[in-house]
């Protein structure tokens, strides 16, 4: 007999285990019965969610830089945040207005991010606590998890109780590397007073991005800007003329939906691509980026700048340089 | 629609037939103590979300699973242990059409075999898939389509490696 020559075909015939298997639920009640009392605090926003901002903001910019010389604006936009405004940190400053529960949304921050520009992209997150409280989006469930998982295994530990009381009340301070090829780094995580808990939270292990937009398409990190770069060569970015924000002048970038493969299942109705609402302001005297906005959550930017290279500048971009004194704290399952 | 659940006895009435499935999902991955803690672990996160849980949980239920198995793979060299994995299935394989699927498959990314697992092996549609890996039902038909051609390429790949072209031209002979 021949095999189908549909490759989801051949894979439902390879099935290792076809049917559903019985298990044993005493595993559940038991894990459940030494479960410590638990509210799960989920955040809003999680640190890859602001890491995928800054790959937005580095796309942004490669998106407004020398790419497309056809549009007079893309040209301007070159001229002011060409290669030679980089520096060697960027810092961001921003707040993010998005779901918080059913029908709900809420503002939170404002968190801050350092990340080198260069190689191995270290990287400093400060995420306020949540205004909103135990309230989550909807959608944030499987994709929290990740952290919530990460905690659970902390847990095991007999340590999952004082991060979580941390993380209620205290800031979260987190820091790592970005670029792939240090994947392996552990994440560093600052526990008041002065502990570094070094976890192994890596960008790869935080599976991929929960919301549809800008992330999915500049994920992971490790070169966010090819992805923009290669939606403005394609033509997928342009000016959509100046406006005003908050009594401003500004001009709007919007990047347009990707396109469906030709033979890809039609669209359920309803149903928006990725980038559908992906839109940008930026500042229309400096063009520097203010508000970015994905039909779903809209990130306000209240800093961005690129600092020089300096010795203290790279320094905030590392949490370990920002708190000599800690005691590091290796958290293994 | 979001659930919520308050008890114990509730939380059993409403899981425990989906128990099967999440094992068999973590079992498709990992070997079966891994499969086993997989799915503990994954029915203890459920529990601690039990004030807000999905309307149909299962894709939901696969979306945590496959977060618990990443930290699971990631603590004990992750890409070994599924190499490994899905080395070992031809084995039990008495297909060498199969083996090479299955190696065709440990050669893709995660994300593109995740797509195609949950599509092929977990049954799952579209939009159930795109709730389990929390994206659009859109973003997932595009990861889906992607990755079937991926797929199809390496096939075609490892089949012309085991079934190489003759030779169009004389082969000198080497003189010791």
């Amino acid at each position: 007999m021949s095999s189908p020559s549909d490759p989801i075909e051949q894979l439902r015939e390879a099935n290792p285990v076809p049917s559903a298997p019985e298990f044993d639920w005493g595993l559940v009640e038991r894990r459940l019965t030494t479960d410590e009392p638990l509210v799960v605090r989920r955040r809003s926003r999680w640190p890859l969610g602001a890491i995928a901002l800054c790959a937005v903001l580095l796309g942004l910019v490669v998106a407004i830089a020398p790419w497309s010389g056809s549009n007079d604006f893309l040209a301007r936009a070159a001229a002011a945040l060409g290669p030679g405004s980089g520096g060697g940190v960027l810092y961001e400053r921003w707040e993010r207005t998005g779901p918080a529960g059913e029908g709900v949304r809420a503002t939170n921050g404002p968190d801050q991010l350092w990340i080198e520009a260069g190689a191995p992209q270290r990287y400093r997150l400060v995420l306020q606590p949540s205004r909103a409280g135990e309230a989550a989006p909807a959608n944030e469930a499987g994709l929290a998890a990740a952290y919530g998982v990460a905690l659970g295994f902390v847990g095991r530990r007999g340590v999952l109780t004082r991060l979580r009381r941390t993380l209620a009340r205290e800031p979260l301070e987190v820091g790592g590397q970005l670029q792939e090829r240090e994947r392996e780094e552990p994440t560093l995580t600052f526990v008041p007073p002065e502990e570094l808990w070094s976890m192994r939270l890596s960008i790869e292990a935080q599976g991929t991005p929960p919301l549809p937009g800008p992330h999915e398409q500049l994920y992971p990190g490790a070169d966010p800007v090819s992805a923009l770069r290669a939606a403005l060569v394609e033509g997928r970015a342009h000016d959509a003329g100046s406006s005003r924000l908050d009594g401003r002048a500004v001009e709007r970038i919007d990047f347009d939906p990707q396109p469906l493969p030709a033979d890809a299942p039609p669209l359920p109705p309803g149903v928006k691509l990725p980038h559908d609402s992906l839109h940008a302001y930026v500042e229309a005297g400096t063009l520097r980026p203010l508000e970015i906005a994905n039909g779903e959550s809209t990130y306000r930017i209240l800093a961005y700048e690129h600092l020089p290279a300096t010795r203290a500048n790279l320094a905030l971009t590392d949490v370990r340089a920002q708190h000599p004194d800690a005691r590091v704290v290796h958290i293994r399952r | 629609m979001a659930v919520r659940i308050d008890d114990e006895r509730q939380f059993e009435e409403s899981f425990r037939a989906l128990a099967g499935h999440v094992y068999a999902y973590a079992l498709r991955r990992a070997d079966p103590d891994v499969a086993q803690d997989v799915t503990a672990e994954t029915f203890l996160i459920a529990w601690r979300r039990r004030g807000r849980l999905p309307a149909e949980p299962l894709p939901w239920l696969y979306g945590i699973a496959r977060r618990v198995l990443a930290n699971e793979r990631r603590s004990a060299n992750r890409r070994a242990a599924l190499e490994a994995h899905i080395a070992a299935q031809p084995a039990r394989a008495v297909s060498g059409e199969r083996h090479g699927l299955l190696e065709a498959l440990a050669r893709l990314s995660e994300r593109d075999r995740e797509v195609l697992l949950l599509t092929a092996w977990e049954g799952l549609s579209t939009q159930e898939a795109a709730r389990a890996t929390g994206c659009t039902s859109a973003a997932l038909a595009v990861r889906l389509h992607r990755a079937r051609r991926r797929l199809a390429q390496t096939l075609a790949e490892g089949a012309a490696e085991a079934d190489p072209t003759p030779p169009t031209h004389p082969v000198p002979e080497v003189s010791a």
